[in-house]
């Protein structure tokens, strides 16, 4: 496993996700990393805030270097999310990777609007989650897959 | 009515309305009768048998039909006037229809019935014999009557007997056919003077009429009648004594023949009497015309069977009861006429009055006598003639019997008097006549006013009913026929009036048989009644009959009041007529526009049923690809999990996993890709309303560009070459219509043959909309798969031959429907593939409603 910290600290990766299936999907993909990392996972957007503000619970969180977002959020949804993170002056500078099942091209722009890092695609199949993944750490290597258009 | 006991009787007159004395004087007659014997009388104005078709006659001839032995016990004919146009044989025949009825005919002779007919022959005969014999005129013009009337035709016989008798040679030359017209009088006189250049010593006319039509045409040639040329009629009609000169002529017995008629009537009815023909003598009545100056005739030539003349005392001893005997006898043919007013005393009154004057100068008793007695008469009295012939009687009495020319000169002044009261009288009379007439007629013309301002049906039949009385109408009962095209069958009583107005009319009774005249709760039926019937019609169209109870005897008003009726009802009905139509369009107009009311109320119904199903629709449908959307998409999540696990724990256990488990895993995970490909590509069509653009101005040919751009890959791939040639610009979704073409494009490269693939793509403007096809020469498809290929997840081939879902067409289809085109192929199986598709140049604004 490679630690691209200098300091040797794991990648902070906030996983904003409800479904337990994705989670674990996800933790499991995760697993397979080459990057150190350290998860930390939320069930919905404002939980996701909380966290990211270090607020009640989550006063010892640590700051996350990147968060994975889910579009399809209870309570807060993705986009609102988005929004908090973007408008936060301590937190508009994490990058945010969106997570959706939906391909729509309108949902990608909404997203960019609101000044999303990146935008991947859930897979079905699970070699491509992997991809994914690696995607990620691609980011993290600077390789950000932009929507196209 | 065959209970005569019970019920009044009722006698029927069939008669012509001719409006002339002659008619006048059969018709009071008559009435006088009827009143007299306590019967009704029904008057049938059923004009002349036969006429011309087209005239009235026609049209009253239908009374006929209504004489029954319901309404009359008996019938009296005047037969003269109505068989005025057939003869004999005809007239027989006529009348047969009455044959079980007691009939009695006056003027002709009807067979098998009673008759009361004037003897013709003494009458003319006496003035034939009078001008040959005191005028000695020998070339003598006769003016025949109708040709085939007898009456007419017996006259002139008698005529031709005389000139034998008295050896005078018979002239063709001298006879002129007429018609009993005034008219045909003057055309005559013109005949013999103008055209045959004859000059007759006299004029003898077979009626009264012809010879005043003679007098008058004489008169305007500047020939003097009597003095150059004689003239002479038949009948003594009130007129003869106004003509200039007096006419000669012969008198008919009317008042005795009509009076006779009914007595003859009345005894067959109630004693089954025999039938009887009565001959009633005829009376010269020689006035000026003839060359005689009647009123101061100087009976020259005495008497021959008068006895020896004797003073005064001497006739007075001969005793009054011979001398008014006398008188009477020698009025016997006037006598009857004024009888039933005066009484039988009036003679020997007046004969007592006379000798009593003569004797004593200062008595006056005679003139106050006459005076009396024409008072009592007056109002009855249709002619002077009566009282002159009776003063020219006395005068030739007293000549007879007394030589002293003392008493004689005493007589002639009595007598003068007389005569000069007479002519006061008589002309006081005529002018009392003439302004009753000029009053009768005035009302007459107020009531046509009245009637003609009232052109609706009620308020007209309102004033017949209040004008009618004061014009000598006592009750009046007006029906229609119910049917007109067949009169006889059923009346419908429209009015019903007697001096104390307008009865109601009880609509429930109202209808009654045609033949009855009028209805049973008649008035009539409960005192004695002289009525008119007379019959309503316009043109030829029969309308009704109205019924006149006379209470006058001036009778001109009746046939007057008929046009009067008959003016107005036409016009009221007419107008009724018109009203009706009015109205029948009325209502057919509101019966179609509630038809179409209703009509309209179903379609704005059905339009707003539409409205709200298409409504409806588009909210279902929205509602349906928002469901799918949201479906396809939540549907990705438990699809995700089920192949990334399976794919997980195939990598899990790679090693550990035998041969068939391996498969089983692929079979899941390629299942679950296909699943989540179809959702996807559910998700695309969905998304060509849900998540629809704006058009915009769109250059064809740059698309395209980044169409072939798009699937560059596919493109190399087959070695396909794509043309296209769209020099267009349309208003449309450019990413959509990047779809169309992509998916047509992808489609026509993917089902190529053996050769390589080419498509072309055009695009131009044509009648009025643009319209793209896309042209391959790939396998082709089956005429008919045409349709089924648009729709969606339909596929033609397995996806081992092509791969795919089946949903590329389908998505073109509904771009295509959105965009209001068409979209269709024109393909043979092995020779490739065309698919058009339209876009209309005039695009209407989109509705965004849809817009999610």
């Amino acid at each position: 496993m490679i630690d691209y910290r200098a300091d040797g600290t794991p990648i902070e990766i906030l996983l904003v996700e409800d479904n337990p299936g994705d989670v674990r999907l996800t933790l499991e993909a995760l697993k397979e990393s080459k990057v150190h990392n350290n998860i930390s996972v939320v069930k919905d957007g404002e939980e996701a805030l909380a966290f990211l503000r270090q607020q009640d619970r989550f006063a010892n969180s640590p700051r996350p270097d990147i968060v994975l977002l889910d579009l399809n959020l209870p309570k807060l949804n993705g986009v609102e999310v988005l929004t908090e993170i973007k408008s936060d002056p301590n937190l508009k500078r994490i990058p945010v990777v969106i997570l959706t099942t939906s391909k729509d091209e309108e949902d990608i722009l909404k997203t960019y609007n609101y000044h999303a890092n990146c935008y991947v695609t859930k897979p079905v199949d699970f070699d491509k989650f992997l991809l994914v993944v690696k995607s990620i750490e691609d980011f993290w290597l600077n390789i950000v897959k932009l929507p196209h258009k | 009515m065959k209970d005569t006991a019970k019920k009044r009787l009722t006698i029927g007159l069939i008669t012509d309305w001719a409006e002339d004395p002659y008619h006048s004087t059969l018709r009071t007659g008559i009435a006088d009768a009827a009143e007299k014997n306590d019967v009704n009388l029904i008057c049938f104005v059923t004009g002349r048998i036969n006429p011309d078709a087209d005239s009235y006659e026609a049209q009253q001839n239908i009374l006929f039909d209504f004489v029954n032995k319901k309404n009359v016990d008996g019938l009296i004919i005047i037969s003269g006037s109505v068989g005025h146009w057939i003869g004999a044989r005809e007239l027989n025949e006529h009348f047969q229809r009455y044959k079980s009825m007691p009939m009695v005919s006056i003027a002709l002779p009807i067979a098998g019935t009673s008759s009361v007919l004037v003897d013709n022959v003494k009458g003319i005969r006496d003035l034939l014999v009078h001008l040959i014999k005191d005028h000695g005129y020998r070339k003598l013009a006769f003016i025949k009557g109708p040709e085939q009337n007898l009456e007419a035709e017996q006259r002139f016989l008698v005529y031709r007997e005389v000139l034998e008798d008295y050896k005078i040679s018979f002239d063709p030359r001298l006879i002129v056919q007429g018609d009993f017209l005034t008219k045909t009088g003057a055309a005559a006189v013109r005949v013999l003077l103008d055209e045959r250049n004859m000059t007759p010593e006299a004029i003898i006319a077979a009626n009264d009429e012809m010879a005043c039509g003679a007098i008058m045409e004489l008169k305007r040639r500047g020939i003097t009648v009597p003095q150059k040329m004689a003239v002479a009629g038949f009948d003594n009609m009130e007129m003869d004594n106004f003509t200039f000169p007096t006419l000669t002529t012969v008198q008919q017995p009317l008042y005795k023949q009509a009076m006779l008629s009914v007595d003859l009537l009345m005894g067959q009815i109630q004693n089954n009497s025999e039938t009887q023909n009565l001959l009633l003598p005829t009376e010269l009545v020689i006035r000026e015309s003839c060359g005689c100056l009647s009123m101061q005739q100087d009976k020259t030539e005495r008497n021959p069977e008068a006895p020896a003349k004797t003073d005064l005392p001497g006739l007075v001893k001969t005793g009054m009861d011979e001398f008014s005997r006398q008188l009477l006898d020698s009025m016997d043919s006037f006598i009857d006429y004024e009888k039933s007013s005066i009484g039988e005393q009036w003679a020997e009154i007046l004969i007592q009055a006379f000798f009593t004057d003569l004797s004593d100068r200062k008595a006056n008793r005679f003139t106050n006598a006459l005076n009396e007695i024409i008072y009592k008469t007056i109002n009855s009295m249709s002619s002077p003639t009566f009282w002159h012939e009776m003063i020219n009687r006395i005068r030739s009495i007293v000549y007879d019997h007394i030589s002293d020319a003392d008493f004689l000169t005493r007589a002639e002044n009595l007598l003068h008097q007389a005569r000069t009261m007479i002519c006061e009288i008589t002309r006081r009379n005529e002018i009392f006549k003439k302004l009753e007439m000029s009053t009768e007629a005035s009302r007459l013309r107020n009531l046509g006013e009245e009637l003609l301002e009232r052109i609706e049906i009620d308020p007209l039949l309102d004033e017949v009913a209040k004008e009618l009385p004061r014009i000598g109408v006592k009750s009046s009962y007006l029906s229609m026929y119910k049917n007109p095209e067949s009169p006889l069958e059923n009346s419908k009583l429209i009015l019903a009036f007697n001096e104390d107005g307008r009865l109601d009319i009880d609509l429930n009774k109202n209808i009654f048989p045609s033949k009855n005249l009028f209805p049973d709760s008649s008035e009539f039926k409960k005192r004695r009644f002289t009525a008119i019937v007379e019959t309503l019609f316009y043109g030829k169209q029969p309308l009704g009959l109205a019924i006149f109870e006379m209470a006058s005897r001036n009778w001109k008003i009746y046939e007057a009041l008929r046009f009067v009726m008959i003016n107005s009802l036409r016009s009221s009905l007419l107008l009724k007529q018109l009203q009706d139509q009015a109205n029948r369009l009325e209502e057919e107009v509101k019966a179609r526009t509630k038809d179409l009311t209703k009509i309209n109320t179903k379609l704005e119904r059905e339009i707003r049923e539409r409205k709200r199903t298409e409504e409806d629709l588009t909210r279902s449908n929205a509602d349906l690809e928002q469901f799918a959307y949201i479906a396809s998409h939540d549907l990705q999540e438990p699809l995700r999990m089920v192949s990334s696990y399976v794919q997980l724990l195939e990598r899990r256990l790679k090693n550990s996993l035998d041969k068939d488990s391996g498969e089983f895993m692929d079979f899941i995970v390629d299942g679950a890709k296909r699943m989540q490909t179809m959702i996807s590509d559910l998700l695309t069509y969905s998304r060509v309303t849900t998540n629809q653009k704006q058009f915009i101005s769109t250059d064809c040919n740059q698309l395209l560009e980044k169409v072939v751009t798009n699937i560059q890959t596919m493109v190399a791939e087959t070695k396909a070459k794509i043309t296209y040639s769209c020099p267009i610009t349309v208003n449309a979704d450019p990413s959509q219509l990047t779809q169309i073409f992509q998916n047509l494009i992808a489609n026509a490269v993917k089902f190529h043959s053996e050769k390589e693939p080419r498509v072309e793509i055009k695009g131009e403007d044509k009648n009025g909309e643009w319209i793209f096809s896309v042209k391959d020469n790939g396998i082709g498809i089956d005429e008919k798969f045409k349709n089924k290929i648009f729709v969606m997840f339909q596929r033609l081939h397995t996806r081992n031959e092509y791969p795919g879902t089946g949903i590329g067409l389908a998505i073109c289809k509904k771009i295509i429907e959105r965009h209001k085109g068409r979209i269709w192929i024109d393909s043979k199986p092995g020779k490739g593939s065309t698919f058009y598709f339209t876009i209309p140049k005039t695009q209407e604004k989109q509705n965004d409603r849809l817009q999610s």
